[in-house]
């Protein structure tokens, strides 16, 4: 049985459509991140999921059962919001233990229960701290623990890390993960920072414009994206696109010339329209002074220590990333000498589909 | 850094009209409420607590007193109770938010002897709108009470009173509930809060400070309470309405017969200051708690 699916979900803010017919279903134990460009309609799914948000048409099924219909509470899912959502006049403890209050659960239980998530949760010394004493960080885990204590047959999390500083924000990624695997439990999760969105799932699903893009395993929808959007949108540096001058199918693959160069491919793995556009990622570079198939001319210069970011123009005006290893010796204005290496090959045709999806 | 010299300058404009509107005029009321005195001429005649004493045995005094505090407690009870009530209503995402708000709140803008008018109206005996509903509705009983007697006027008054207020402390609570953020109430909607417990475990605590302030002018209000009840009494005003404030300006001021009494006023006034003022220390300290940060 599948955790939880959507089916032709559609939901329509007046004028506004904002999510369209929506199909998706998760298994369950899955990590799935829900990720995209602001205003995509990622947090508008997360939150029709919830309950927040009523659909305009269109099912959703929590552990087979439709729930489209039910309120928030009947649905047997948590969510951790973005601004954590911690009542500021509660203790961590009776944040914590709040649904269970209202419930009427016994005391004891709820002591057990939120000092059991606590401790999983590392808060344990601070249960009678109001949220104001309490770090970005600790703060973010109340609000998880919030959510374990229920013991949701999903866990939602809008944007949980937003608010927290870039070093936090990479421990506290590591620390979900780690949960997830503590816990089991399916999570679905919504970023606009394809970091975490690579890092932490087991399946991304790429929206845009409040369509799906595409779902898939983070290094399939890396090496493999359906389309020029899913292309640009993982991958940081991102990838840059640039216009094919030509090419020619031969026997077992697919030569394209751009920019004064040429590059054979393998042969496509779909039929597709018209080649149009090469999509390439700054790693896709190599340095070659033998004999280089570009030179382009660096503008900016990075140094990362373990790779060097070059931003480069070439002689037709088209600008180009490029990720080489190690701490490369250049200068703003020097041409440098590459070769490109498309190590998964993305071929746009003219309605912006990848060809080598 | 500005220096303290510099500090004083600027704030004396303000401490002077101070000193001079508020802090001598009320050290001058506690003086003069230890003379018999009319307010006119200089014969004054010193004797000290003669006026309290008096007010001790004067019974319009307490009948005044009696009435400031059932106004000040039952209409207060009232006011609040409606204000909750329709506070949770409104937010509870019904439509016309706006609407209600501006209705709840329309008595404030008006006159309040235009209001104390429509009010006199609506509770005339024979064709007021109270009474002929009542009879159109078959309780042929209840139509014929007559809402202003002496038995029944205060309290009438009152629930006109308390339709007025409830209004202004609506939008007092309202705007307090407006500034806790939304996704508190969805947590709690998630939770299986139902909307008395998003009132009373989310709301209530949030506006904490806000009901403190609404609870301190409703006492100022109170206690000092005039135009209303006067008005309701219209020209003459009968003592079943008398508060204290009306008292004092009928004692200081309003009656000729034998004479304006303003040294007796003032021992009132004092009264009156005393009482609202130990009511919002009381008020202030059962309410006192951290400031909150959302």
């Amino acid at each position: 049985m599948t955790a939880f699916e959507a089916i032709s979900l559609d939901k329509h803010y007046g004028d506004f459509h904002a999510l369209r017919d929506i199909n998706l279903s998760v298994e369950p134990g899955e990590f799935i991140v829900l990720v995209g460009p602001s205003g995509c309609g990622k947090s508008t799914l997360m939150r029709t999921i919830a309950g927040l948000e009523k659909v305009t048409s269109g099912d959703l099924k929590i552990d087979g059962r439709s729930v489209t219909g039910l309120l928030p509470k009947e649905r047997d899912v948590a969510m951790v919001f973005q601004s954590y959502a911690l009542y500021p006049h509660m203790t961590v403890a009776e944040n914590i233990g709040f649904g269970m209050k209202i419930a009427k659960r016994p005391k004891d239980e709820i002591r057990e229960k939120v000092l059991a998530a606590a401790k999983v949760l590392k808060i344990d010394d601070y249960l009678s701290r109001r949220p104001k004493a309490l770090s970005g960080g600790q703060r973010q885990r109340v609000a998880i623990g919030r959510a374990i204590v229920r013991d949701p047959k999903i866990f939602l999390f809008d944007e949980p890390l937003s608010n927290l500083d870039a070093a936090l924000r990479v421990e506290m990624r590591v620390e979900l993960a780690r949960l997830h695997n503590q816990l089991d439990a399916t999570m679905i999760y919504v970023t606009h920072d394809q970091v975490e969105a690579m890092t932490l799932a087991d399946r991304i699903v790429v929206m845009n414009a409040g369509v799906i893009e595409q779902v898939g395993s983070p290094l399939d929808l890396f090496n493999h994206p359906r389309n020029k959007f899913v292309a640009g949108f993982l991958g940081q540096p991102p990838a840059i696109f640039m216009r094919l001058d030509g090419h020619e199918r031969t026997g077992d693959g697919l030569t394209v010339q751009f920019s004064g160069t040429s590059v054979d491919l393998p042969a496509p793995s779909r039929q597709g329209g018209m080649p149009f556009e090469i999509g390439l990622r700054p790693d896709f570079f190599e340095l070659d002074s033998q004999s280089p198939s570009l030179s382009p001319t660096v503008e900016v210069i990075e140094q990362l220590g373990d790779t060097t970011l070059l931003y480069t123009r070439l002689p037709d005006g088209q600008q180009a990333t490029v990720q080489l290893a190690g701490q490369v010796k250049a200068k703003v204005g020097d041409q440098v000498p590459l070769r490109v290496n498309c190590k998964s090959p993305m071929i746009f045709d003219d309605g912006g589909e990848n060809i080598y999806r | 850094m500005i220096g303290k010299r510099l500090i004083g300058l600027f704030v004396a404009p303000a401490m002077i009209v101070y000193l001079c509107f508020f802090l001598i005029p009320t050290g001058f009321t506690f003086y003069s409420s230890l003379f018999e005195w009319s307010g006119f001429g200089s014969e004054a005649k010193f004797i000290g607590l003669g006026n309290y004493r008096r007010l001790w045995n004067d019974p319009t005094f307490w009948l005044s007193f009696r009435n400031t505090l059932a106004l000040l407690f039952v209409g207060g009870f009232f006011v609040f109770f409606l204000a909750f009530l329709y506070t949770i209503l409104i937010n509870s995402g019904i439509w016309g938010k706006k609407l209600f708000r501006l209705v709840f709140f329309l008595p404030n803008v008006v006159s309040v002897v235009a209001l104390s008018a429509m009010w006199a109206y609506i509770y005339n005996p024979r064709y007021g709108l109270l009474n002929t509903s009542l009879k159109s509705l078959g309780f042929e009983g209840a139509g014929k009470t007559l809402w202003t007697s002496p038995d029944n006027i205060f309290w009438a008054m009152l629930a006109a009173l308390v339709w007025v207020f409830t209004g202004f402390f609506l939008i007092l609570l309202l705007a307090g509930v407006d500034k806790i953020p939304a996704d508190m109430y969805e947590a709690a909607d998630l939770e299986g809060a139902n909307l008395w417990h998003k009132f009373w475990y989310i709301t209530v605590p949030m506006i904490w400070d806000v009901m403190t302030i609404s609870f301190v002018i409703w006492i100022i209000n109170a206690v000092k309470m005039f135009e209303f009840p006067f008005a309701f009494g219209f020209l003459q005003v009968p003592q079943q309405l008398y508060t204290l404030g009306i008292y004092l300006y009928i004692m200081g001021f309003g009656q000729r017969d034998p004479i304006y009494q303003l040294g007796y006023a003032t021992a009132i006034g004092v009264v009156m200051l005393v009482l609202a003022f130990s009511l919002i220390v009381l008020v202030r300290r059962l309410m006192r708690r951290d400031q909150l940060e959302f």
